[in-house]
């Protein structure tokens, strides 16, 4: 016995070695930091986070705003948004100017710049990138309108140019029937006149042909990278972008670096008042990008990104609702703990409407306009901004958000005002009395939602209990995005919240929702057609921004909120919070690759980041204590015990 | 044979009854799960609720539950969200949307409830069934059942759960189909051998010799000697089916998201315990519920199996 207690005492000692050694080297001088990232090696790199990882990286394919917003850092097109300028304004970016509109505006002739070259990779020869030239745009513009692409954009540009519905068409029998496009085939109204001239014929005016050749969408796509990749081409982007692919780990990293044959673009040195204030000129002229490389991690959670953002290791961050209180004040300024840190809150409105949509083809909703009424009346928007959005939002009356032109902020939608007495007696009047119909059966909807997320079904939920309390009752169904897309073309849902999120400045991106011709699989998801708010939108889309478009605009808004094919829920206040070491930061509404602009001054990074994360060695201490006391403890109780045995 | 000797010879169910009743700690779980039981059926009585009043009345039907909840806590006011628990009238605090979190756990009953018992509907009449008929007749049928089974058994039963529910769509009825017919499996093997062996016993032979039919010797002499297996089975299962809610339901896949179960409260509430003041009482009374229950439910099913063991019968 004596003899087998000794190797137990002699076992245990080695345990509470290895422990208290290994407890020291893990904070010995070689581990003594949290910092999750590679040493950088005197590159500039800027640290981001990214919710999940892209839907693959081919810009025709990028509709959501987490891809668009890397394939954008990537690929070029023909346009770009003015960085500083607010009202947002376009500029030349492939283009050499801005596009040559023929009298009759059917005709517009787009110079491209001359000496671009796409990024050096093995699908060209030799490796060396070619140069970009007006038949790359073609190429391009036809692989978004073929649906053997599985292009999300096709909406952009379907019935705009001439013959390329056709092109279209061919290419949804094709995609059916497994076959592929013949590229090489002309299309009447999209031609490259020479190798630096691209021309658009189109079937009836389209002023907003300029925002759309803005997109990601249509940006140049290298015909020798398509070919070359194959399937895999979305996972091997080749653009003309400020940034190219470094390293691609899927649900880890996604990491780009300076493209080195990236053209000659400059800081621009214009801006709005307040801009030379904010600190925003001093990169004038600089050229571009400015940070050598972008480090973004994907984190699925939002509790990890917050916390790295804290430490300093993200340079910015959203807040989400259930972190708001602790970065935001009730009079919505920064606590004091972040303003010590020297971080920055810049709040900007976001170019978005979310709204509950009815399927305007349902036999129960889209034929009762008193019901759909009655319903907009009992949906408490104030709660929701209160409980939902921390206060970072502005109750919807309209499609149309603050900011764009035909927003109208003193417009008050009669149906839009929380009253639940004027709402069950609106249903009552719908033939439903207190929620029961004619066949004495208590109405019931169906109410879906695209997300399982927490936040998604605590959200129908409220719409469930705000229904409940006029009578009606909700059956929610939850799906998955592909799924709830699926319902929405196939038209089989019946009541749904989405939101649109703007493409370009013109309020005809958000008046095409409600346009009878773009019903479902378009993007007019509730399916309303109304044959008045139809021709004032052929009218209004025509038009150039006056009081005329504005006068046309405020009718059509009055009509759709007397039809009320919407719910229209809220606008979104966007609360970013930056680190005071980024440079040049300017929130801006439009997806697009503005990361080339993003200034860091990495040393202020480090000394902060070793300021704020210095290791605790009083809770190493702690341990240490413990684990010393316990082995004392033990080893006298040990001692203590009897020896006993036979 | 006198008569003290005929009252000493009790029915395997009397003895095993008499045996769960010396275990207090068994005692005590039986009457944690009969509680919950009661909870549970107090959620199917109907109650005829008048709103509003005058000629703009309504007649709303509710059940037991909350026409109790009503009457003792009040009815869910939107603007107490997020009520720490002991604060007013919300002995566990409430959610987002002011609903009391008691309220919600008590309601939770009905689903679990709901679930085990559609779900044991399906599950054991299907194990019984396989499992007899492939342990009974053996052979070709034997091979095929037993084919079958191990295929379903290969699949990840999580996994498997995912798909149907994705076929099916969500909803409390095709959760138990869902899981009916993936649970039967593990029955399904005990009652195959345990049939296997019974159908080699004296009796059944005895039985066969006097010229009892297939059906006779299945329905009333192996039938009544396999179920305390499946008594066993479904009290063991029954925590089980109950955590696989709470497991799908965390994920999204499970019941649909206006029926209040465990498995949504801690779903959605498992953002609320990062929250900076941490909202945790959603959670804890979610879990606390299913815990308790769960504990209960496999520390009963323990002291059932040893009651019904003849091996361990100890006078």
């Amino acid at each position: 016995m004596e003899g087998r207690r000794a190797v137990r005492k002699l076992l245990l000692c080695k345990v509470l070695a290895l422990g208290l050694g290994g407890s020291v080297l893990a904070v010995g001088p070689a581990g003594c930091s949290n910092d999750p990232y590679p040493p950088a090696e005197g590159k500039k790199v800027l640290y981001a986070a990214l919710g999940e990882d892209p839907h693959g990286l081919d810009p025709v394919q990028a509709g959501d705003t987490l891809s668009g917003g890397i394939v954008a850092q990537i690929y070029d097109s023909l346009y770009e948004y003015h960085y500083l300028k607010r009202p947002y304004e376009l500029k030349p970016c492939l283009a050499a100017s801005m596009p040559q509109v023929s009298d009759d505006g059917l005709t517009y002739t787009i110079p491209v710049k001359q000496g671009v070259r796409f990024q050096d990779d093995p699908c060209f020869a030799g490796g060396t990138g070619r140069e970009v030239t007006a038949e790359d745009f073609v190429y391009s513009i036809k692989r978004l309108m073929d649906m053997g692409n599985e292009p999300r954009g096709s909406w952009l540009l379907k019935g705009k140019v001439v013959g390329l519905d056709a092109w279209y068409d061919e290419s949804v029998e094709r995609a059916a029937a497994g076959r592929k496009m013949d590229y090489g085939r002309p299309i009447e109204g999209l031609n490259a006149l020479d190798r630096y001239t691209l021309q658009f014929k189109l079937t009836e005016p389209f002023q907003q042909l300029k925002y759309a050749l803005e997109m990601s969408y249509t940006a140049a796509v290298p015909r020798e990278a398509v070919e070359y990749y194959g399937e895999d081409f979305v996972n091997h982007p080749v653009g003309t972008g400020p940034f190219r692919l470094k390293e691609w780990r899927k649900r880890w990293k996604l990491i780009l670096e300076r493209n080195p044959t990236y053209r000659d673009d400059r800081y621009p040195s214009e801006g709005e008042p307040g801009d030379a204030e904010a600190g925003l000129f001093e990169a004038a002229g600089m050229r571009l990008p400015i940070v050598d490389e972008v480090h973004n991690t994907i984190i699925g959670e939002a509790q990890p990104a917050w916390i790295l953002f804290k430490q300093g290791y993200l340079e910015g961050s959203g807040i989400s609702k259930d972190h708001f209180e602790e970065a935001i004040t009730p009079e919505k300024e920064l606590t004091q703990e972040f303003m010590r840190k020297g971080v920055s809150l810049t709040k900007f409105p976001e170019m978005v409407v979310y709204y509950v949509a009815f399927n305007m083809e349902d036999p129960v909703v889209g034929a009762n306009k008193a019901l759909r009424q009655a319903m907009s009346l009992a949906y408490d928007t104030e709660w929701r901004i209160e409980h939902f959005a921390n206060g970072r939002a502005i109750s919807a009356q309209g499609p149309i958000p603050p900011g764009m032109f035909g927003y109208a902020p003193d417009l008050r939608n009669p149906y839009k005002q929380y009253d639940v007495e004027r709402a069950r007696q609106r249903l009552a009047e719908a033939g439903y009395p207190g929620g029961v119909g004619p066949d004495g059966k208590r109405l019931e909807i169906t109410y879906d939602i695209g997300s399982a997320e927490p936040a998604a079904r605590q959200s129908a939920l409220a719409f469930a209990r705000d229904m409940g309390e006029i009578g009606i009752q909700v059956k929610v169904v939850t799906n998955t995005w592909a799924e709830f897309l699926k319902k929405t073309i196939d038209r089989r849902l019946q009541v749904f919240s989405v939101g649109w999120i703007l493409d370009y400045p013109d309020p005809e991106n958000f008046l095409q929702l409600l346009y009878g011709p773009n019903k479902a699989p378009g993007p007019n998801r509730s399916n309303y057609d109304n044959p008045e708010f139809n021709r004032l939108f052929e009218q209004m889309k025509a038009m150039e921004d006056g009081p005329e478009r504005l006068a046309i605009i405020k009718r059509m808004v009055d009509i759709v909120v007397e039809d009320a094919p919407w719910i229209p829920s809220i606008h979104t206040v966007s609360y970013i919070l930056r680190h005071r070491w980024v440079g040049n930061a300017k929130a801006h509404a439009m997806t697009g690759g503005y990361l080339k602009y993003r200034d860091v001054d990495v040393e202020l990074r480090q000394r902060l980041r070793r300021e704020w994360n210095r290791p605790n060695y009083w809770s190493l201490t702690a341990i240490l204590g413990v684990l010393l006391a316990m082995a004392m403890i033990l080893a006298v109780f040990r001692r203590a015990a009897p020896t006993g045995g036979p | 044979m006198n008569q003290d000797r005929i009252r000493e010879a009790r029915s395997l169910w009397a003895e095993a009854w008499r045996r769960l009743r010396r275990n207090r700690l068994a005692m005590v779980c039986l009457a944690v799960i009969s509680l919950y039981l009661a909870l549970g059926l107090l959620g199917f009585v109907p109650v005829r609720q008048r709103q509003g009043a005058g000629e703009a009345a309504t007649v709303r039907r509710i059940d037991l539950v909350d026409w109790a909840f009503l009457k003792l806590v009040g009815p869910t006011d939107r603007e107490e969200s997020y009520v720490p628990p002991l604060t007013g009238r919300h002995l566990l605090g409430t959610d987002i949307m002011g609903t009391d979190v008691l309220y919600k756990a008590v309601k939770g009953v009905r689903t679990a409830v709901v679930l085990g018992g559609l779900t044991a509907a399906i599950y054991i009449p299907l194990g019984l069934l396989f499992g007899i008929v492939a342990g009974y007749f053996g052979g070709l049928v034997d091979d095929l059942i037993v084919y079958v089974y191990s295929t379903l058994a290969c699949v990840p039963g999580i996994l498997l759960l995912i798909a149907l529910m994705s076929v099916m769509g969500k909803g409390l009825v095709q959760l138990c189909l869902a899981m009916g017919v993936t649970s039967w499996v593990g029955l399904c093997r005990l009652i195959r051998g345990e049939t296997l062996k019974l159908r080699e016993s004296d009796y059944v032979l005895a039985a066969r010799a006097v010229g009892a039919g297939r059906a006779r010797i299945i329905l009333r002499h192996i039938l009544p000697n396999l179920f305390h297996i499946v008594i066993i089975s479904f009290t063991l299962g029954f925590s089980g089916i109950v955590l696989s809610e709470a497991v799908l339901s965390y994920i999204g896949v499970g019941v649909e998201a206006t029926t209040i179960s465990w498995g949504t409260m801690i779903s959605m509430a498992r953002m609320e315990v990062s929250r900076d003041p941490s909202v945790w009482w959603h959670l804890a009374g979610g879990a606390a519920a299913l815990f308790v229950l769960v504990l209960a439910l496999n520390v009963f099913g323990d002291a059932l199996r040893d009651a019904l063991d003849p091996r361990l019968r100890v006078e």
